[in-house]
């Protein structure tokens, strides 16, 4: 029922969620930002069961927060999916496996190049230029199949990401009716206001 | 969810040749009937002469090609040993498998060819014309009946036609081409749809 | 101390024959032991003998987890393991004792053929080992050493 959305720019990426706290048939509130900055240039989104999600993404945080701590170096994006597909795919097996997805955005800053993974809760983590979790994605992959290209300047990307917000709150039957949208870049993680 | 064997799709397929083997994937990663990504090849190298290619749930995929870091030997591994090895690893998940059925390729020490094909316990088949698996399967195993010389050609070829029949592979494939000498990776374009 | 080591003896000919051989003194404390059950050389498995000098109860509790080894490595890999992986594998068990009571009071010449050809290796009670072309150890291994080096 969640809706998370990423798209790589040309040094940049832009990711948005939807902003509902759904439990059961009731929307409890429509400002939750479903975010976890992982480190200053590390963003994860994520959806899920909600304990479970808010729980994962914290336990992923802390972990990434002190490894930099403990070694001085910050994980790069790569290394932070790695380690949160492993805590998914360990997970998988357990007796009780947390369903959460999630995107993780990131700008490397020693290759200085945007990333993105797209991470389920099978513990699948996939790079792709531009990716969604939900039934949104329905909608918004194939449009991105058509608009996306790897020179994305942030100003297309910002309309963009518009119009995929816009098609979803037309076309799907579910009441998304706020987005949070935020980029990460060689300055760090910031939110975009459109 | 359904079948694990089927939910993220892929085809991967390997061949001997005169002194080299090739082995071949699509590079498609989807769920079920969508598409997530397109640059997900199942084959990785193992060693400079031994590839490996990991058809089923991507989860698993990827899971299995971290855990080679089992291979902490200081020599290079027989291809047949490296399937072994595989297949035991598999079987210690007995009750509760990774959903992927590995395909081995590569040449043992006197440039022989060995390609192998395993279920998801470890029970392996050593053949000496090619191995089919993923979800093209039975379209691979159509085309591959049919196909002579030249290996690059017949690898690439089969496994075309094979993922234009199949919803769930395709996007591009990448091949490699094992010979005693080198190995040589061509990525091919597919039908993009 | 030394003079309580038997004492045993290894040769080792890459060239003439391309193989490898160990060999021990087998003599008994007392005329009256039967001396068909004492056992100083062994075989780990097909490819790969022991021989030791030191104690021999210690000997025998490292022979059996180098056979367990090997056929751990058997079950994994169908094969049995290159010399050298044995090897590694009895001495982190030496090196893993010297850390525990007492460590284990034997040296081993480790003989062994596989696909790169014939070696020997000799491991010390500390769990450090070397590859030797030839080497003897043990009671009079000064003398044997001498003689293998004219060789």
């Amino acid at each position: 029922m969640e809706f998370l959305i990423g798209i790589i720019g040309k040094d940049f990426v832009l990711v948005a969620a939807d902003t509902t706290a759904v439990i059961s048939i009731n929307i409890f509130k429509v400002d939750e930002d479903k975010s976890r900055d992982l480190n200053k240039h590390i963003i994860m989104l994520y959806s899920g069961e909600p304990g479970d999600a808010v729980n994962f993404a914290e336990y992923i945080q802390r972990n990434v927060r002190f490894y930099g701590i403990k070694n001085g170096i910050e994980l790069n994006p790569k290394a932070a999916a790695t380690f949160t597909r492993r805590e998914l795919a360990q997970s998988l097996r357990s007796r009780k496996p947390y369903s959460v997805n999630v995107l993780i955005a990131g700008y490397d800053i020693t290759k200085t190049t945007p990333h993105l993974y797209w991470i389920d809760y099978l513990g699948t983590s996939v790079e792709a230029p531009y990716v969604a979790h939900g039934y949104g994605a329905y909608y918004t992959t194939s449009f991105l199949d058509k608009h996306h290209h790897p020179d994305l300047t942030f100003e297309e990307a910002k309309i963009l990401i518009k119009k995929c917000i816009d098609e979803i709150k037309h076309r799907l039957i579910l009441n998304l009716p706020e987005f949070k949208i935020k980029v990460v870049d060689k300055d760090g993680i910031r939110e975009v206001v459109i | 969810m359904p079948d694990p064997g089927s939910y993220n799709g892929g085809a991967v397929v390997a061949m001997t040749g005169k002194n080299c083997v090739a082995i071949a994937s699509d590079k498609r990663i989807g769920i079920q009937m969508q598409t997530i990504g397109f640059e997900f090849s199942k084959v990785f190298p193992v060693t400079d002469k031994s590839y490996v290619g990991l058809p089923g749930l991507a989860t698993d995929t990827q899971t299995l090609y971290a855990n080679m870091y089992k291979l902490r030997e200081e020599r290079e591994i027989e291809p047949r040993t490296l399937s072994n090895m595989i297949a035991s690893t598999l079987y210690e998940k007995r009750w509760g498998p990774f959903f992927v059925e590995p395909l081995v390729a590569g040449l043992d020490k006197n440039n022989q060819p060995f390609i192998c094909g395993m279920d998801s316990i470890g029970c392996s088949t050593e053949t000496c014309d090619f191995v089919v698996g993923g979800t093209s399967q039975e379209n691979l195993y159509g085309i591959c009946e049919n196909e002579p010389e030249d290996l690059f050609e017949t690898i690439s070829q089969s496994l075309l036609c094979a993922v234009d029949r199949d919803c769930l592979a395709g996007w591009g494939a990448v091949v490699h081409v094992i010979t005693p000498e080198r190995v040589i990776t061509r990525t091919l374009k597919a039908r993009m749809d | 101390m030394t003079d309580r080591y038997s004492f045993s003896l290894t040769t080792f000919s890459p060239s003439a024959t391309n193989g490898v051989v160990i060999a021990t003194e087998k003599k008994a404390a007392s005329p009256l032991i039967d001396d068909s059950s004492l056992e100083k050389v062994a075989n780990v498995c097909p490819n790969i003998g022991i021989v030791y000098s030191g104690m021999g109860p210690d000997f025998r509790i490292l022979l059996t987890k180098a056979r367990k080894a090997a056929q751990k490595y058997k079950r994994i890999y169908d094969e049995y393991p290159p010399t050298g992986i044995l090897v590694k594998e009895v001495a982190s068990v030496m090196q893993e004792f010297t850390q525990s009571v007492r460590p284990f009071g034997v040296s081993l010449l480790i003989a062994g053929h596989d696909e790169t050809g014939p070696s020997l290796y000799q491991v010390d009670p500390s769990g450090s080992y070397w590859a030797w072309k030839a080497s003897a150890m043990g009671k009079n291994m000064i003398n044997a050493k001498t003689f293998l080096e004219k060789r």
